[in-house]
């Protein structure tokens, strides 16, 4: 009876983001699946603004991104850790191998632009974002793509990424 | 400090006798006693006797926050400690309790630890627990989740 009481009752919304606020991007995702409602707050701008400077008043944590080849299944893959001034607080379990960019050798990562990095050879490139690992693989190039410095021009990676939106 | 006591009262009817620097942790109560200085009972309609229990015993172990490290250490301790006796349904009243009587440091503490007990949850586990109702249709639910697909598949991580 107790428990069934407890059950009807709703959370309210202003709660829910306060918990919301605190979850990371990946969980956030998955939970635009729950309700309307969750993929509104989520969505909203005012919500992105919440979640981003509570993010970022952790302050003392880093979360570092690496990748690193993935011999099993010759495929680049993530991994994130925590870091704090004491350490690495939280490990987080491996993401799944990115599909798009299996065999890319010798590529290289482009400086960031717009939280976005870029990621190409020769012959292929790939568009990343870190806050999410999503991955999305650009359609071929026509030409070979100049991987001469690792500088590239910023507004070059900003034209490139409003083209695939 | 004031040694007053107060009675709060939960919405089942039980009482709880502490002191008013407790008291006055429930931010609701510090309204009302600055709104007028002579209450000594105070009924709270929207929390039970059970979860007011638990918040009064966060408040107690708060009333004096020292500043040195020593002291906020031990607090710390004891605050995962005290996390760790909820399941989720008893977190979510919690944070009702917390929200409704204004108790701004059980409010992070008890978000954050619901936070990190939800965070590998699935929308469904999320629906049940939250008492939320999809309201999705079917082919708009496939349809977020194929966008986010990469935030579903945690049990076919391949471990390397």
């Amino acid at each position: 009876m107790e428990e069934e009481k407890r059950r009807c009752r709703q959370i309210p919304q202003e709660i829910v983001e306060d918990i919301l606020v605190k979850l990371q991007v990946r969980s956030l995702m998955r939970f635009k699946a729950v309700s309307r409602d969750w993929r509104g707050t989520i969505e909203s701008k005012f919500f992105l603004d919440r979640h981003f400077r509570f993010q970022k008043s952790l302050g003392e944590q880093a979360r570092i991104l690496t990748i690193s080849s993935e011999t099993r299944y010759d495929r680049l893959a993530f991994d994130t850790m925590l870091f704090s001034t004491n350490g690495i607080v939280h490990e987080i379990s491996p993401y799944p191998p990115i599909s798009p960019i299996h065999r890319f050798k010798g590529s290289k990562i482009s400086i960031p632009c717009d939280g976005l990095f870029c990621l190409y050879s020769c012959t292929l490139m790939s568009i990343l974002n870190p806050a999410t690992t999503c991955c999305r693989s650009l359609p071929y190039p026509t030409s070979t793509i100049y991987c001469g410095t690792y500088n590239e021009s910023p507004s070059y990676f900003q034209s490139t990424f409003l083209m695939i939106n | 400090m004031s040694s007053n006591k107060i009675v709060l009262t939960s919405s089942d009817g039980e009482s709880f006798e502490v002191e008013e620097v407790v008291a006055r942790k429930l931010q609701i109560v510090g309204h009302m006693l600055e709104d007028d200085c002579v209450i000594n009972e105070i009924p709270l309609q929207n929390v039970t006797g059970d979860i007011l229990s638990m918040v009064i015993e966060y408040c107690k172990t708060h009333v004096d926050e020292e500043e040195s490290e020593e002291a906020q250490t031990k607090l710390k301790t004891w605050d995962e400690e005290f996390m760790k006796k909820f399941d989720i349904k008893t977190l979510l009243q919690i944070i009702l309790a917390a929200n409704y009587l204004n108790v701004k440091g059980l409010l992070d503490l008890v978000s954050q630890t619901i936070a990190d007990t939800i965070k590998d949850y699935t929308p469904e586990q999320i629906r049940e627990v939250f008492g939320v109702e999809n309201d999705y249709t079917e082919e708009e639910e496939a349809e977020v989740r194929k966008e986010n697909a990469w935030a579903f598949d945690e049990a076919d991580t391949p471990k390397p």
